[in-house]
């Protein structure tokens, strides 16, 4: 408790304040933005961070991803377009509210739910991850190694396109991260002779490149006109007493499902919100109310999606292991401040550990004030044409870039990522996977090794200790059951539609 | 703003191209987990319990073509999407961005920059030309002042403007 108060110490300087308010705007804006989401956002946004001291830029970034899941619901609701993936379901009850005229209501109840799945899922961040960090201090290598693993396999599975092919993306991932020098024996690999190539590829460029070029040139693309927006006025955004009851189950159970997906490996904002919809659907009395306008199909996924973006740094904070590809980028930026997350960072760092906690606590306030009373101002972006925003963030993107080591390699770095990246979706490969795979790779591979040395090459080490064993049984179980999945699949394909891509 | 797929004519030969293009995407996946496991042993594999610089890359190569037969066995449907009317400007984006580069390194940020962004918001955005110059302006002038100045990002040496 004395920490979290030190930890309101830091958030609450005026510079923390600051830019708490600045990311949670951001994150609200390109959240309904349509075609920018927060991966491309915080990706574009490294940079940045460069010159902030680290709390102060962790506090950032989360604020622009946690806001991006208030804004990505104003879209869903007025245009039936997911501002970001989290809010896909929403724009199913939410936007046929809004054709019933129910807008208002529609936005105030997500702003609510979300501001309480959020504030939930800070509280249960604030009481486990110490408790997490303190037994994470005894893992080791074959621990890392499968947790790692556990990781990847699961935002395979759980991404929006069929395991093997993500799986795919995993590996390339991986492969990227193993150029430059072996972490162990210093030998140069994968380098063609190039001396730029000696120190890795860098995460920014990498990250930049396919999100900040390629998915942008993506969406570019796919922009035909301007959808039209349900005109509706937004005096009464605050729910009537009939919908607050009606919603207040959906938000209790959005908030405890959100947090416990969120703090999975792999989980994140697109399967907790799915999550919940599936779940209101079958607990409700009529369920025939879903997909016409039911208010606890808005509430729940929304109060879930954002509970899960916070329970999501559960992983991070406690382990050093990303659960999602936002994260990845945060902890990104934390390794370019010098700073590797692990579960020494509540001891060693805790300024840090403690002022992103009780930033998320003041974020989440800000955003409730922000987004009720201003949300007909942030309905006013969705005239904003992408054709003007396109330009604008890849030469941001390129400009980012250049900045990092002051080089202009890294720009033609971003420049053939951007082009991987654009190609990637266009065949149907998200880059999302490959981006945690290559911040993950080099955890991997390390503890990978290093247990295999421990143990003297006998990969018994990873199944005879009961954690690693664990966590290894779920890689398996997950990876016979997706690989029957997706077989089996084959044969259904042609009577179904396609999945439909989505934002990252 | 919408982002669902432009309507595109699919045609017969379309369909096909389309279907030829996913087989030459899964032999491309499959030629670089092949390559990438023969550059692996090339590094020296060592053993289990002395791991070479080789060893875990070939472990991943081989998980790469493990998923690529997986998805060749397993799907049928062409996950290729077809190119819209708009696909040749990406062309010209990129092409248009690999000479902004070379002019950045070469003649500095802001003419190259200025020159670029009034043609991507003319050309991509089809904005009036007035509209276009005054965004391209002011856009270069923020980055400018926020990278050069305020974060003192050593651009190579402009045109116009002092660097650092």
């Amino acid at each position: 408790m004395e920490a979290l108060l030190g930890g309101f110490d830091v958030a609450l300087s005026p510079e923390n304040l600051l830019y708490v308010l600045f990311g949670a705007v951001i994150g609200m804006v390109i959240g309904v933005l349509p075609g920018l989401g927060p991966a491309p956002t915080i990706a574009l946004m490294l940079p940045l961070t460069y010159s902030l001291s680290p709390e102060t830029a962790v506090i950032m970034l989360a604020g622009v991803y946690y806001g991006s899941m208030y804004g990505g619901t104003v879209t869903s609701v007025l245009l039936r377009i997911p501002g970001e993936a989290a809010s896909v379901v929403t724009a199913i009850d939410g936007y046929e509210m809004a054709r019933q005229g129910r807008a208002g209501p529609a936005l105030g109840i997500s702003a609510i739910g979300s501001f309480i799945g959020g504030t939930v899922a800070i509280v249960g961040l604030t009481v486990a991850a110490p408790a997490l960090a303190d037994v994470a201090l005894h893992f080791g290598p074959p621990e890392y190694a499968a947790l790692a693993l556990l990781g990847l396999v699961l935002a395979s599975y759980l991404g929006s396109g069929s395991f093997p092919r993500a799986f795919i993306a995993v590996c390339i991932g991986l492969l990227l991260a193993t150029v430059g020098q072996d972490p162990i024996t210093g030998d140069a690999r994968f380098t063609g002779g190039s001396i730029e190539l000696l120190s890795g590829l860098d995460l920014v460029a990498v990250a930049i490149g396919l999100f900040g070029i390629g998915e942008i040139l993506y969406n570019l693309e796919r922009t035909t006109d301007v959808g039209e927006a349900v005109r509706t006025k937004f005096r009464d955004v605050f729910p009537a007493r009939d919908d607050l009851r009606a919603a207040r189950g959906a938000i209790a159970r959005g908030s405890v499902l959100g947090f416990l997906i969120g703090a999975l490996p792999g989980g994140g904002g697109v399967v907790s919100s799915l999550g919940s919809y599936a779940m209101e659907k079958r607990l409700a009395k009529q369920p025939e109310r879903f997909g016409k306008g039911a208010i606890e199909g808005v509430a729940g996924p929304e109060t879930a999606n954002n509970a899960s973006s916070s329970s999501a740094f559960i992983p991070l904070l406690t382990l050093g292991i990303p659960s999602n590809v936002v994260l990845a980028l945060i902890f990104g930026a934390l390794l370019l401040q010098g700073i590797t997350p692990g579960p020494g960072l509540v001891n060693e760092h805790p300024d840090l550990f403690w002022g992103v906690i009780a930033s998320m606590y003041i974020g989440n306030v800000l955003l409730l004030i922000l987004s009720l009373p201003l949300v007909g101002v942030f309905a006013q972006l969705l005239r904003v044409r992408m054709t003007l925003l396109a330009p604008i963030a890849v030469m941001l993107s390129v400009i980012g870039a250049y900045s990092i080591n002051n080089s202009v390699f890294d720009i033609w770095a971003v420049f053939v990522f951007g082009i991987v990246g654009y190609l990637m979706r266009k065949i149907g490969f998200e880059p999302g996977p490959l981006v945690l795979a290559f911040v993950l790779g080099t955890i991997l591979e390390t503890s990978f090794r290093q247990s295999l040395l421990v143990s003297g090459g006998s990969f018994g080490i990873f199944v005879s200790r009961p954690f690693s064993a664990a966590v290894i049984i779920a890689v398996a179980a997950v990876v016979v059951w997706s690989v029957r999945q997706s077989l089996r699949a084959r044969k259904k394909e042609r009577a179904q539609p396609r999945k439909p891509p989505a934002v990252v | 703003m919408r982002t669902d797929t432009a309507p595109v004519r699919d045609d017969e030969s379309a369909a096909a191209r389309r279907r030829a293009l996913a087989v030459v995407v899964k032999v491309v996946l499959a030629a670089l987990g092949i390559g990438m496991a023969w550059a692996s042993l090339q590094l020296g594999v060592g053993r289990p319990a002395d791991p070479g610089p080789g060893f875990w890359p070939l472990i991943v190569s081989g998980l790469l073509v493990l998923s690529v037969l997986v998805v060749i066995v397993g799907e049928r449907g062409a996950e290729v999407e077809a190119g819209t009317p708009r696909s040749g400007l990406i062309v010209l984006a990129m092409a248009s961005l690999a000479l902004f580069t070379i002019g950045f390194a070469a003649i500095g940020f802001t003419v190259p920059a200025l020159v670029l962004l009034v043609l991507w918001f003319r050309w991509l955005g089809r904005e009036p030309w007035w509209l276009s110059v005054l965004l391209a302006v002011v856009c270069v002038g923020v980055l400018y002042g926020v990278f050069a100045i305020a974060l003192g990002v050593p651009f190579p040496p402009d045109l116009v403007v002092p660097t650092s």
